[in-house]
């Protein structure tokens, strides 16, 4: 089968790979029919998340059709329409009795790796280095799905691929990081990124009763999405954006913040940003955090700060006095995508949200290499990219 | 709403960005030519008594070759390089024209040759990576009506506060009036 390939970093490829086989009696075999680039695959490509070896295969947005199953496999039947969650769990450890899905501690195949990298392991993913299992993603033409009895969520008829594939990703991870939030109607919810799973905070804050919800980023065209779905939009290359968030709430700064950028973030020239990108061209640092900073700086006491953007490793010249000083509550983690999925798949079919709304791109998966590239450098007004196979 | 196929050209940006990295190696290499070989360096050129300058010179190649290899925008670094080649060109003409020896003369013009060579490729790779981003104003009208609601997006404010937010994702009760309030009127 034909597949994208990870070889090196800045290096992707549409290549030719062994067709996957199903390996354990609750496997899955799915023909994919629809796969999208998510932001945090462009961690890999770019060289920053550690644990990448040339040969995997990438992908963790991705939907099809079931065309084997394993012998123990209840759940699933041949022909069946199936989203599969981002994060592989097995429904059965203490983890994932919590509903803590996304460190189910039972699915990750390198627990030793990533109990030293991480202190103790999480969950595996599809496609996201060998620290998360070194499973096979689903850019591709076929995936193996372990765990299929758990994972993966039937879709009924009359839903397009387009209004769900979200649902194994960033739909959920964009609701999560509202619903950690708490929204009450009085709040203001801010949002660093516009990027997917920013677009995906602005619509579940509002719909979440947020009073207010604003985004920050620099690209215009994301920001009249992110106006789109009604928030207020700040625009760091032009406006200074403590300021702005000052005068937008009286003074008091926002009850909510949330990073959704993750470990590459962009800033104007700012002094921390600079020494950002000066440490970890050494690789004296492994993130640049200027979001964290800022929202730690800005944040209302008492408020709230959540993280779904991805960090890999080590931070620097963190304030923690202002959070320890202020109050802040900090809620991070990946997602525990099979918390959300009923909930949000019966909006969309209640007609609340249509997630197609941030697809921009749509192309076959011969042309996803160069997509990375289109995607990662935010030309041709890419947010979202969806690949064919 | 409608999904654009992209061209999947690179564009000119693009390959300057390329250029720029190139530029941040040869910066890197020069650089450490100068630190390393400060000695023989400010011999040829008749700058004995001005080492430090020559050191100088090697430390600011480098500073701007790492940053060139790093930077996600290299224009800033671009343009300090057309700045520092400026300062080499002064430097070396200014070499030149005190130089009592022919010979170092014309090897001092062979070096200003180079130098005005690189200045130009810096100053084109510059120019290329400062260009202001466009967005066709078309695009920008197609995002706009990309709410992904049904109806205008204050009309969906709240649609989904029906949803039970989960015991360990609920804000803790000091930290929240309402609840603080009701939790001390149930104690009382």
């Amino acid at each position: 089968m034909r597949a994208l390939v990870w070889h090196h970093k800045n290096d992707v490829r549409y290549d030719t790979v062994p067709d996957p086989e199903i390996e354990h009696p609750r496997d899955a075999i799915i023909k994919v029919t629809s796969c999208a680039i998510c932001g945090s695959d462009l961690h890999l490509h770019d060289g920053f998340m550690p644990g990448m070896k040339t040969g995997d295969i990438l992908g963790h947005e991705f939907m099809g059709e079931v065309v084997e199953v394993g012998s123990d496999n209840k759940k699933l039947k041949v022909g069946d329409r199936v989203v599969v969650p981002f994060t592989i769990v097995c429904g059965e450890c203490d983890q994932c009795r919590r509903g803590n899905f996304s460190v189910c501690e039972k699915t990750n195949r390198n627990q030793k790796m990533a109990d030293k990298m991480f202190g103790h392991h999480t969950a595996g993913l599809f496609g996201y280095t060998h620290l998360t299992g070194g499973y096979a993603g689903g850019q591709a033409e076929y995936v193996r799905v372990p765990y299929a009895d758990v994972g993966p969520v039937k879709i009924p008829e009359g839903l397009s691929d387009e209004q769900v594939l979200f649902l194994g990703d960033i739909f959920p991870t964009g609701w999560q990081a509202v619903v950690q939030c708490d929204v009450q109607p009085t709040d203001t919810v801010a949002i660093w990124g516009a990027g997917p799973v920013g677009q995906f905070c602005v619509r579940s804050a509002v719909m979440l009763g947020a009073e207010q919800v604003i985004v920050i980023d620099n690209v215009p065209e994301r920001l009249a999405m992110a106006e789109a779905g009604g928030a207020i939009a700040i625009n760091f290359g032009e406006e200074n954006v403590v300021e702005r968030l000052n005068d937008l709430t009286d003074g008091k700064g926002p009850e909510k913040c949330i990073d959704a950028v993750g470990m590459e973030a962009h800033a104007t020239a700012t002094i921390d940003s600079v020494y950002d990108r000066a440490k970890q061209a050494v690789r004296l640092e492994t993130d640049r955090p200027h979001v964290l900073r800022e929202m730690m700086y800005v944040c209302r006491p008492a408020g709230t700060l959540s993280v779904p953007g991805v960090y890999g490793g080590l931070i620097d010249k963190m304030p923690f006095g202002m959070v320890m000083n202020k109050g802040l509550t900090i809620r991070t983690g990946q997602t525990h995508v099979n918390r959300w999925t009923d909930d949000l798949l019966w909006r969309i079919q209640e007609g609340q949200i249509d997630p197609s709304f941030v697809i921009t791109h749509t192309v076959g998966l011969e042309d996803g290499p160069e997509m990375y590239k289109t995607f990662r450098d935010k030309e041709d007004g890419c947010i979202k990219v969806v690949m064919k196979p | 709403m409608k999904n654009r196929k992209c061209s999947l050209k690179r564009n000119a940006q693009g390959k300057a960005h390329l250029v720029s990295r190139g530029l941040g190696a040869v910066s890197i290499a020069i650089g450490l030519m100068e630190l390393l070989g400060t000695k023989k360096v400010s011999s040829e050129l008749g700058m004995k008594k001005q080492r430090g300058v020559v050191k100088g010179y090697g430390l600011r190649e480098v500073v701007n070759g790492v940053g060139l290899l790093s930077a996600r925008n290299p224009a800033p670094w671009l343009w300090a390089r057309v700045a520092g080649d400026g300062l080499d060109l002064a430097t070396l003409a200014s070499r030149s024209y005190n130089t009592g020896s022919s010979g170092r003369r014309r090897l001092i013009l062979m070096v200003i040759a180079g130098v005005a060579a690189v200045t130009a490729l810096d100053l084109m790779a510059a120019q290329k990576t400062s260009k202001k981003r466009e967005v066709k104003e078309s695009l920008l009208a197609d995002y706009k009506k990309r709410s992904g609601f049904p109806r205008p997006a204050y009309q969906m404010r709240g649609i989904a506060s029906d949803l039970m937010i989960p015991g360990d994702m609920r804000t803790p009760a000091a930290l929240s009036p309402d609840l603080f309030e009701a939790r001390n009127s149930t104690v009382q």
